[in-house]
């Protein structure tokens, strides 16, 4: 059985979110769940997505300083995950880079990475950090509504209580990222 | 059936073995054929459906990875396009369904419980599941399941083909074969044609014509042959028969009896003549005994000329009585020959039998003259025997030496006379069974010196030793006796023209005397010694031509002799002299 086995669970209300959840969890080895650090369902979903990134999204060998530079998921502003990303990347690899978390509390911090997660909130923050890591091989995500519209990459959102992600193709063509048909069929493309 | 089979002619054999074979190479063929399709079109599907499968799992990962079922769901309904595709699902990675094809296909219809990896056949279907993986990272895992329809109905559509394939092969292997098979049965069946002739028309003249030079060509020229050899043998048949046709009609017609018989004395066959001369008819005869006719006191005649035969004796004018019909009896003189078959075994007896009823009476009216002659020469022989006796004892007294010497030589040539005017009175008594020995006991040695001084005193040219048997004493008819030897001492002096010595041999053994009288004269031939003993036999001969005689001596010493129970023997060899010998029991010595 695979170590990590990541799928996105519905994110359901009430009684049946907790079915969902309960189900979400068992995904996982109970092992490496941490419970004082568990965020939210909606939360371990979206780390579970910023995850699957990697297997159907391709960075030029340039976004890497070598070829066993690591490979960085950052956070930039307030972490909804807690360490459960680092759960869900742990020892796991793209290609021959190892994955890592790495967290930035400003603009100015953010530095060589291949996703940066920004979570919704201050929207010129936002379109701050989209400017700032434009044309360097960023796949750009976020929860905020109109991140694509903003120029940013990929962004979450929700259609019938299920986790959904739209893509802006011009975006992820202007970082130099090339995303997967099979990902892009089933995403929402602006 | 079988025998049905059998029984077919050997054009629909022959047909009937091509067409076997060709339906069964060509059903093999197919079979073989069909079953390398089946497996071949098993492994296709196989491949096509692992194709499928990949394609519709790599395409699937997307939307297993990001939880988007309706995707999968779509990415599964691209399956319509192949209509055998019954059934598809795709788990995620705890086994829990996530999309299913078709869409409303009962989930009691998929697996509750994922299996291992890869394709296999289960019944009517095949059955796959492929793992879904994105970059190395196993997402969930797609079922699918697909009929085997295509599969069978293109076995069926090549079972149908091969199925045409045979039976047009087949039409054109009974066409062929039936040209085909002529070649090998066409000879067979003309030869049968010729077989038939020949055998319905008796024709063996007629030849088959050889065609080829194979096996069917030399069972013609054995055929051929047979006829030849047929031909050649009706042809010896019938000249056999011709052969014994004639036989059978020169023995129906001899003036002699001709009768056969078994070795155990059964006849078997009877001629006219037999008929005519017994009384009995061929019906009455065969396969009766032939003692039938053996009159009671002869009937041990018949095993005695039966052992003669066997031993290979001819019994040739054996003179006997045979009785007739009406119980009298008739003389008849038989010549009896084995009958021998092929391999040389005895299978029975001819017998012919010549009336000799006339030549008997000849016989006695011969013998009768012979003895009245005899008796009347002898009467005025013996007056004048005495009175030359008395005569010359007159001259001698008067030693008168002319009509001493001619008296003696007178007194000689009576007594020659009285000799064979006695032979003559003996050979007539013997003819008419008269003949009796008037035995007495002498000694033998005087007796034999008698005789030899008077043969002696005879012959002049040859010399006459005797040797010495002095105390043997005899019981015999000595007068006859002492003809024997006359005779047998005036044969060697005849019959050794040159002179020379005669030896009159004695010897004893055990309780007999052979006495035998020895020449160095001409001797005698073999053929001649067999008749020696004959009645009036006389040599033919050029070297003795000159030599007189009746030829009854020595049949009259065979009978003396005999009458001794005895038996004259000779040996000779021609040029090289004569031995006669008999034996006489001794009365004692």
């Amino acid at each position: 059985m695979a170590k990590r086995i990541f799928k996105a669970g519905n994110i359901l209300t009430g009684s049946r979110l907790f079915v969902g959840m309960f189900a979400f969890a068992m995904l996982f080895n109970i092992q490496q769940i941490r419970a004082q650090n568990k965020p939210a369902l909606e939360y371990q979903v979206k780390a579970a997505f910023l995850y699957n990134f990697t297997r159907f999204v391709s960075w030029p060998s340039s976004a890497f300083n070598s070829s066993t530079a690591p490979f960085v998921i950052g956070i930039v502003g307030r972490d909804p995950f807690g360490s459960y990303l680092e759960d869900v990347i742990d020892q796991e690899k793209v290609d021959e880079h190892p994955i890592v978390v790495q967290r930035y509390r400003d603009v100015k911090d953010i530095n060589n990475c291949q996703i940066l997660y920004i979570p919704a909130g201050d929207d010129d923050k936002i379109k701050e950090v989209i400017s700032a890591v434009a044309h360097q091989n960023v796949l750009t995500v976020s929860d905020a509504d109109k991140f694509v519209n903003w120029g940013g990459v990929i962004s979450f959102f929700k259609e019938d209580n299920k986790l959904r992600v739209q893509i802006n193709i011009a975006a992820a063509k202007a970082a130099g990222v090339e995303i997967s048909s099979k990902l892009l069929k089933i995403s929402k493309i602006r | 059936m079988v025998k049905n089979i059998i029984d077919t002619p050997i054009q629909h054999k022959l047909m009937r073995v091509i067409l076997v074979t060709c339906s069964v190479v060509l059903v093999l063929m197919c079979g073989a054929y069909l079953v390398f399709e089946y497996f071949s079109f098993k492994n296709t599907i196989k491949n096509n459906v692992a194709t499928l499968g990949v394609i519709i799992a790599s395409n699937s990962s997307a939307a297993l990875a990001f939880d988007t079922p309706g995707d999968a769901t779509e990415i599964l309904n691209a399956l319509k396009a192949d209509k055998h595709i019954v059934a598809a699902a795709l788990y995620d990675n705890n086994g829990k369904l996530f999309a299913k094809y078709p869409a409303d296909i009962s989930t009691d219809l998929l697996p509750k419980k994922l299996l291992a990896n890869g394709y296999r056949f289960e019944g009517q279907y095949l059955v796959g599941y492929q793992p879904v993986v994105q970059q190395s990272v196993t997402m969930g895992t797609l079922f699918i399941k697909s009929d085997l329809e295509v599969m069978y109905s293109q076995i069926s559509h090549l079972l149908s083909i091969g199925l045409l394939l045979t039976l047009s092969s087949l039409v054109i292997a009974y066409l062929l074969s039936n040209i085909l098979q002529k070649t090998i049965s066409q000879p067979i069946l003309d030869l049968e044609k010729v077989a038939n002739i020949v055998s319905k028309g008796h024709d063996y003249s007629i030849r088959a014509l050889k065609t080829s030079d194979d096996e069917i060509g030399s069972l013609t020229d054995a055929f051929n042959q047979m006829l030849t050899q047929i031909e050649q043998q009706n042809l010896a048949i019938l000249n056999t028969e011709e052969a014994s046709s004639k036989l059978a009609a020169i023995v129906e017609s001899s003036d002699d009896a001709i009768i056969s018989k078994t070795p155990g004395g059964i006849i078997t066959s009877w001629n006219k003549s037999a008929e005519r001369m017994l009384g009995y008819s061929a019906e009455e005869m065969i396969g009766q005994s032939i003692l039938k006719i053996i009159p009671p006191d002869r009937q041990d005649e018949e095993p005695q000329i039966i052992k003669r035969l066997l031993s290979g004796e001819r019994v040739e004018n054996f003179d006997t009585l045979r009785l007739k019909k009406d119980n009298t009896l008739l003389n008849v003189s038989l010549t009896i020959s084995p009958i021998k078959d092929a391999k040389g075994n005895i299978i029975g007896f001819s017998k012919i039998a010549r009336d000799i009823t006339e030549k008997k009476q000849e016989e006695m009216r011969k013998n009768d003259f012979i003895a009245i002659v005899s008796h009347e020469l002898k009467t005025p022989l013996t007056s004048i025997k005495s009175y030359i006796q008395v005569l010359l004892e007159i001259a001698k007294k008067d030693e008168a030496v002319f009509s001493i010497n001619a008296l003696t030589r007178a007194d000689i040539q009576i007594k020659k006379m009285t000799t064979l005017i006695q032979d003559f009175l003996n050979l007539a008594r013997l003819e008419d069974g008269k003949m009796l020995l008037n035995k007495e006991s002498f000694e033998l040695h005087p007796f034999i010196e008698e005789i030899v001084n008077e043969v002696q005193f005879l012959a002049t040219n040859h010399t006459i030793h005797f040797t010495d048997c002095k105390g043997v004493i005899i019981t015999a008819d000595k007068e006859k006796i002492g003809q024997v030897l006359t005779n047998l001492l005036s044969n060697a002096i005849k019959y050794s023209p040159k002179g020379g010595n005669i030896t009159i041999d004695c010897k004893t053994l055990d309780n007999k005397v052979r006495i035998a009288v020895i020449d160095e004269g001409v001797g005698i031939n073999k053929g001649d010694q067999k008749k020696l003993f004959d009645r009036f036999y006389r040599v033919k001969n050029e070297k003795v031509k000159t030599v007189s005689g009746f030829g009854i001596g020595l049949y009259l010493v065979s009978e003396i002799v005999r009458y001794h129970n005895s038996k004259i023997e000779v040996e000779s060899t021609e040029d090289n002299g004569s031995t006669f010998y008999f034996d006489l029991d001794i009365k004692s010595r």
